[in-house]
């Protein structure tokens, strides 16, 4: 999910607690910072710590107007064979093509378990949205492909856009059944989206800020892991007990605007409900139900019901990212 | 003269006059509200009074032809130099496509929705939910905040370290440019320190305190970076229609609604706070949806707290609008409300369909004068009027301004984080410790 | 990849590119590619090191200015509205009690009033800050000479307070009052010091948010000392709160509803002193009842015990002792009430007989006997005589008819009496129309003479009777009362 939606349940999660909210009353928000401070933490841990210290084993950096589809393919396969030769895993990290202060040069990547190969093609420009940049979409351009040593065991998207910021990492280790496991960004959630990590912070703070806050900061971490748990990619959940992420339950990506906007809306609910449950003597008379109500489920519900009414005929809008799906074939430059 | 015609006359007048003065790059509203409200007193020391129904609807309508048409310099006015700055706005891009005409009235499309939100749904809801808000929310507005800066800064992303191998010096090149942004909004909130408890502005002009501190951190780096920009503007199309349809209106409105709400309701919390809260919530990536969204949460932003002020009985007081209106004037029945209610509707209305004909005039003006030129008159005027208010004090109050102001913009970090100049220091007061940090820095 | 030139990138200047490698590298200085140095154009460059100049060293700058000032000091009456969010300094004396507002049992706030000279405005100390005034002894009592700085807020209709940031900045001199004899109290009197007896003690109605009252006398007169639970709640000597102590009291002076109340804001400015006048007898604590002007009494209040004051305009002495009661009535500007009492109380009051034109206090139970109220009185010290000089009859003003009000002379006064619409808001004062049978008049209320207080009291629809100076503004014919005195609603 994206980081307010992480950070929304956190502080939701904090008011949960009486303490949060007497304490916030006597103008300390020290509860309140903990809980949104540690809703968006492993995030935080990862993209802004760890992932510049991940050493890679192979560096893709392609050059614009130099670098074709078929050497990244290339020099993706091998680094799947100096795979083969290893225990550990082998990590490849892909840089973007930036071209510009607001342009990339997109480039998918495509694994495809059948044929055992790895196909790279280059998309068009797009900005810093991911929206394409009008007029340079390719022509029928080149595919580049590359046959693997060994079957290919997909645990995520077979395929990857690489475009905008940081390029990802991908992960190939020697699995048990004679083949390869890729891993995508394999130092995402390797460590630090585990529901341990959360009762050690707790722990490393709690001789400092007290049980209270301990507790908080567990609360809120632990809603950013099982957040997560409803993508896609899962999390380590017990690390260092547990060495592999688990799977999430597959119900959402990260980037869908319906479950990250729901989390927010629900969070800053549940935060209302809580601050008006603790009042001594409430001005106003209203039930949980009544908020969820007509806090959530009538403006929302009648937002989603105009939407599907106004685009009940719409098709794709240029606006979306190209569809890289087919493959069609094509000349290797 | 009947009321009901000096409130229409007055509020024309208003929405006409800051329809005109939104076109010049870096002047602010609430600028201008100032000056008219040391205009006001002024009359007063001659006994001559102006009744409210004179100069409230006016200031409505200044509001809210500024909030609708200050798009049109920032989307025309200044050719983003990529080799001084990081980020380019999205209005920005749609100039460099040779689109600015359209990014212009996008907005003002967004502009125009929230206005209608604003009309049909938050004014009849607001006597009824704003105070249940209020009760509920008040003790917790300080926290509330703080929970507002951690994510301002939490949510920063790093700009560099996406190439070279692992270690320190990629950690240290993805962390240059958060370091800017926390030494920003540190710097920022330094300052609002000095500037709320001990300015060195004098006495007899203290209600604009922070007006050249605003002026130095937004305005001037604005100007300054058009002045000394290498960038030249294309030639720009004047569309025929808008690529917009009812279901981007609709994700804009709701996006831009919720952040315009949320600004005009929480103490400090401005509109660009807002937009940023709401843009993450709502996960936009269409980039249509996110300058309409723009427009929507601005009118929303500027217009809806000016508005809350006049909620019969809540006595809410938001945005500088409505602050600089407190010094002069206390509501006092529904009567001020539906009157400042129906000034923003026709304010509104007269605003959008000035829209056009001044984005035209704008584009027509770029064509034949370097944009350089019109930022350079505009610094001009802005630092005239810092003067003319808060003499050499304010001015080098600007210039430190501009410092900190410049450098989330060449250093790759958000300009959000100027906003500490407010957010630090009234957070740590909501808390109560504010004046025990203002004793430790010996300003008190 | 083939090179496209992108949108906006022909009217970007070169440096946007690596000039080694040739790629996009934007702001940056250094290639993040090849590592080459990227040349930035001097003004591109002039203005980093001059943000960065600024922001540092100009920040120091400004901060050394603010802290090498002074806090100015000002005068009250120069306070304009352009002063909003001042940090100033006042230098005046305190001239009310100071109010200490808590929450569960923590201190909030505290509020007090100050005045020098050139006008009066409250300041007020929150949460931290008022409790460590309280802890360092630094909470003014009317009187005291105080020297506070803090920050200024100015709304409309010109409300001024002072809020103090910091306790250090509050500095007070005590002022050392003489002995003021009651009869010479007035409502200009400021802080005061009163030596006297205690004549009667009425605790609040328990579960009623009621005052302490207490009836003190010296050899001048007597007056009635009023405070709160929380004042009784920090007083030492509770016990020694009893009929014939005598005591000692710095209190300060308020009007409550026309006469002159004492006022404690603090146990510790009550002092009970050592010698007692009369042997003190236990005196049964008397519940405090409602205090109510004689309109207010109505007969859904039958039954229950109140409290209410005015003048004489009737005194019958039963024709039948112990078979009919003796009736008084007494009317207080609002309306008039009977009051009956039996043989039982006859006898108790013994000689004291009310006068027409005497001030009695009574609390007694509410009746209504054939349709007409009153209030029936059992026992004799539930009727309180005033003896002061009966007061003239009050000439009944002579009231102008607005429709024959002609051009107004120089500081010309009338007395007109209409019904009310609805008002209007102005800068410093609202502005309700009258209108009578004949015509319509703009009555002018400035907030400077008719406190807020009286004006809730109005409201459109409500009939009143105004003296004040004519005023011809704009065409429109305006009456301006001086005070709220000058106004009478019926």
């Amino acid at each position: 999910m994206k980081g307010i939606a992480h950070f929304a349940s956190g502080v939701a999660a904090a008011t949960f607690f009486p303490w949060t909210l007497a304490a916030a009353q006597e103008g300390n928000p020290l509860y309140f910072i903990l809980g949104g401070a540690f809703g968006i933490l492993p995030d935080t841990l990862d993209f802004k710590f760890y992932r510049f210290f991940y050493k890679h084993d192979i560096y893709i950096e392609p050059v614009p107007n130099e670098t074709t589809p078929q050497d990244i393919a290339d020099r993706i396969a091998a680094g799947v064979a100096l795979a083969m030769d290893r225990e550990k895993m082998v990590r490849i990290k892909l840089s973007t093509i930036r071209l510009g202060a607001d342009y990339w040069q997109q480039y998918t990547v495509k694994f495809d378990a059948e044929k055992q190969q790895v196909m790279v093609k280059f998309g068009p420009v797009v900005n810093t949205g991911q929206v394409p940049v009008p007029g340079t979409e390719p022509e029928k351009g080149a595919v580049g492909r590359a046959a693997l040593p060994c079957p290919l065991h997909i645990t995520y998207d077979a395929s990857s856009n690489v475009d905008i910021f940081d390029g990802p990492t991908f992960g190939f280790k020697k699995d048990n059944q004679n083949g390869m496991t890729f891993h995508f960004l394999p130092w995402h959630r390797e460590w630090s989206h585990a529901l341990t990590m959360g009762v050690f912070f707790s722990l490393l703070l709690l001789p400092f800020l007290g049980w209270r806050a301990a507790l908080v900061i567990v609360a809120a971490y632990s809603a950013h892991v099982l957040e997560d748990q409803l993508g896609f990619m899962g999390s380590n959940l017990f690390f260092p007990f547990t060495k592999s992420r688990a799977q999430g339950v597959h119900i959402m990506r990260s980037g869908d605007s319906l479950p990250n906007f729901t989390t927010v809306w629900l969070s800053c609910l549940l935060m209302f409900w809580n601050m008006y449950r603790f009042q001594a003597a409430p001005l106003h008379a209203i039930g949980f139900f009544q908020i969820i109500f007509w806090g959530g489920i009538l403006p929302v519900g009648f937002f989603w019901l105009v939407m599907k009414w106004l685009t009940r005929n719409s098709k794709t809008a240029g606006h979306e990212t190209i569809d890289t799906s087919e493959w069609e074939e094509s000349v290797s430059v | 003269m009947s009321a009901f015609f000096i409130v229409l006359a007055s509020t024309l007048v208003g929405t006409v006059l800051s329809c005109v003065l939104a076109c010049l790059p870096g002047l602010h509203v609430y600028n201008i509200m100032g000056l008219l409200v040391m205009f006001i007193y002024l009359l007063a020391d001659y006994q001559i009074i102006l009744p409210p129904e004179a100069y409230l609807p006016f200031m409505a309508g200044m509001i809210v032809g500024w909030s609708m048409l200050n798009t049109i310099p920032a989307v025309l006015l200044g050719a983003p130099d990529e080799s001084a700055i990081f980020t380019v706005l999205p209005g920005q891009k749609y100039l460099m496509f040779g689109r600015g005409f359209e990014g212009t009235m996008i907005t003002g499309v967004g502009g125009l929705a929230g206005l209608f939100i604003l009309i049909f749904i938050i004014a009849p809801l607001a006597p009824i939910l704003l105070p249940l808000l209020q009760s509920v929310l008040r003790p917790y507005m300080g926290a509330i905040i703080w929970v507002i800066i951690t994510f301002i800064l939490m949510s920063e992303w790093p700009k560099g370290g996406n190439t070279g191998p692992a270690g320190f010096a990629k950690f240290f090149d993805a962390w240059k440019s958060l370091a800017a942004g926390l030494l920003t909004f540190l710097l920022a909130g330094f300052m609002g320190f000095i500037l709320l408890y001990r300015s060195p502005i004098s006495t007899e002009m203290a209600f604009q305190n922070i007006m050249p501190a605003f002026v130095g951190l937004f305005a001037i780096p604005w100007c300054l970076l058009n002045i000394l920009s290498a960038a030249e503007v294309p030639e720009q199309h004047i569309a025929d229609s808008l690529d917009v349809d009812a279901a981007t209106i609709l994700r804009s409105a709701a996006s831009g609604g919720l952040g315009g709400s949320f600004a005009a309701f929480f103490p400090v919390v401005t509109g660009g706070v807002g937009g940023l809260l709401a843009g993450h919530a709502t996960a936009q990536r269409d980039e249509r949806v996110f300058i309409m969204s723009q427009g929507v949460s601005k009118l929303i932003y500027y217009t809806g707290a000016f508005m809350f002020f006049f909620v019969p009985g809540l006595g809410l007081t938001r945005g500088g609008g409505a602050w600089i209106m407190k010094s002069l004037y206390t509501p006092q029945t529904s009567y001020d409300y539906l009157m400042i209610l129906g000034a923003i509707a026709i304010a509104g209305g007269v605003s959008y369909l000035m829209m056009e004909p001044l984005t035209r005039g704008v584009i027509v003006l770029i064509r034949k004068f370097n944009y350089r030129y019109i930022s350079l008159i505009a610094l001009g005027i802005i630092m005239l009027l810092v003067f003319l208010v808060t003499s050499w004090v304010g001015l080098f109050i600007m210039l430190v301004g501009t410092g900190i102001g410049l450098l989330p913009v060449l250093f790759a970090s958000r300009r959000l984080n100027c906003l500490g100049i407010l957010l630090l220091p009234i957070a740590c007061n909501m808390s109560g410790f504010g004046p025990t940090i203002a004793a430790w820095l010996h300003l008190v | 990849m083939k090179e496209t030139v992108l949108p906006g990138h022909e009217q970007q200047s070169s440096d946007i590119k690596c000039s080694s490698c040739g790629r996009f590298v934007g702001a940056l200085t250094r290639c993040p590619h090849c590592g080459a140095r990227v040349n930035k154009r001097l003004s591109v460059r002039a203005t980093r090191y001059a943000a960065v100049f600024l922001s540092v060293v100009g920040l120091g700058l400004l901060y050394w200015m603010a802290i090498s000032q002074k806090i100015p000091t000002v005068k009250i009456g120069d306070i304009t509205p352009t002063m909003n969010f001042a940090y100033v300094q006042i230098d005046g004396k305190v001239s009310s009690d100071t109010r200490i507002f808590k929450e569960s049992g923590l201190v909030r706030s505290l509020r007090f009033d100050i005045n020098d000279g050139t006008g009066e405005i409250p300041v007020t100390a929150y949460q931290s800050q008022a409790r460590e005034l309280i802890e360092k002894g630094l909470v003014p009592r009317p009187g005291d000479h105080i020297s506070v700085a803090g920050s200024l807020s100015v709304a409309a209709d010109d409300r001024v307070q002072l809020r103090i940031q910091v306790a250090d900045q509050v500095s007070l001199v005590q002022e050392e009052l003489g002995r003021t004899p009651i009869n010479e109290l007035t409502s200009e009197s400021g802080a005061v010091l009163i030596e006297g007896t205690i004549v009667k003690v009425m605790a609040p109605q328990p579960g009623k948010k009621q005052p302490w009252s207490v009836l003190v006398a010296d050899d001048t007169g007597t007056a009635n000392l009023s405070f709160w639970e929380d004042v009784y709640v920090d007083m030492e000597s509770k016990d020694k709160l009893i009929q014939g102590q005598n005591i000692r009291l710095r209190s300060s002076i308020k009007l409550y509803k026309g006469k002159i109340q004492l006022g404690l804001a603090r146990a510790a400015d009550l002092e009970f002193l050592d010698t007692t006048l009369t042997t003190p007898t236990p005196m049964k604590m008397l519940q405090r009842a409602d205090s109510l002007t004689i309109e207010e009494i109505t007969a859904d209040l039958k039954g229950q015990t109140i409290e209410t004051e005015g003048r004489v305009i009737q005194f019958q002495e039963s024709p039948t002792p112990g078979k009919a009661p003796t009736r008084i009535i007494i009317e207080d500007g609002t309306a008039t009430v009977t009051i009956v009492y039996w043989e039982n109380v006859t006898q108790e009051l013994g000689e004291k007989k009310p006068e027409e034109g005497t001030r009695l206090q009574v609390r007694g139970i509410v009746d209504v006997y054939k349709d007409t109220i009153q209030l029936k009185v059992n026992y004799a010290d539930q009727l309180e005589f005033y003896q002061m000089p009966p007061t003239k009859p009050e000439a009944k003003p002579d009231i102008t008819l607005i429709g024959e009000i002609g051009e107004p002379g120089e500081g010309e006064v009338v007395t007109v009496s209409g019904r009310l619409s609805a008002p209007k808001s102005i800068k410093s004062g609202v502005i309700y129309p009258l209108k009578d049978k004949t015509g319509a008049i703009q009555m002018l209320l400035w907030d400077r003479n008719i406190p807020g207080e009286f004006r809730d009291n109005l409201a459109s629809g409500k009939t009143v009777t105004v003296t004040g100076e004519l005023k011809l503004y704009k065409g429109e014919l305006e009456i301006i009362p001086e005070s709220s005195h000058a106004i009478r609603i019926h």
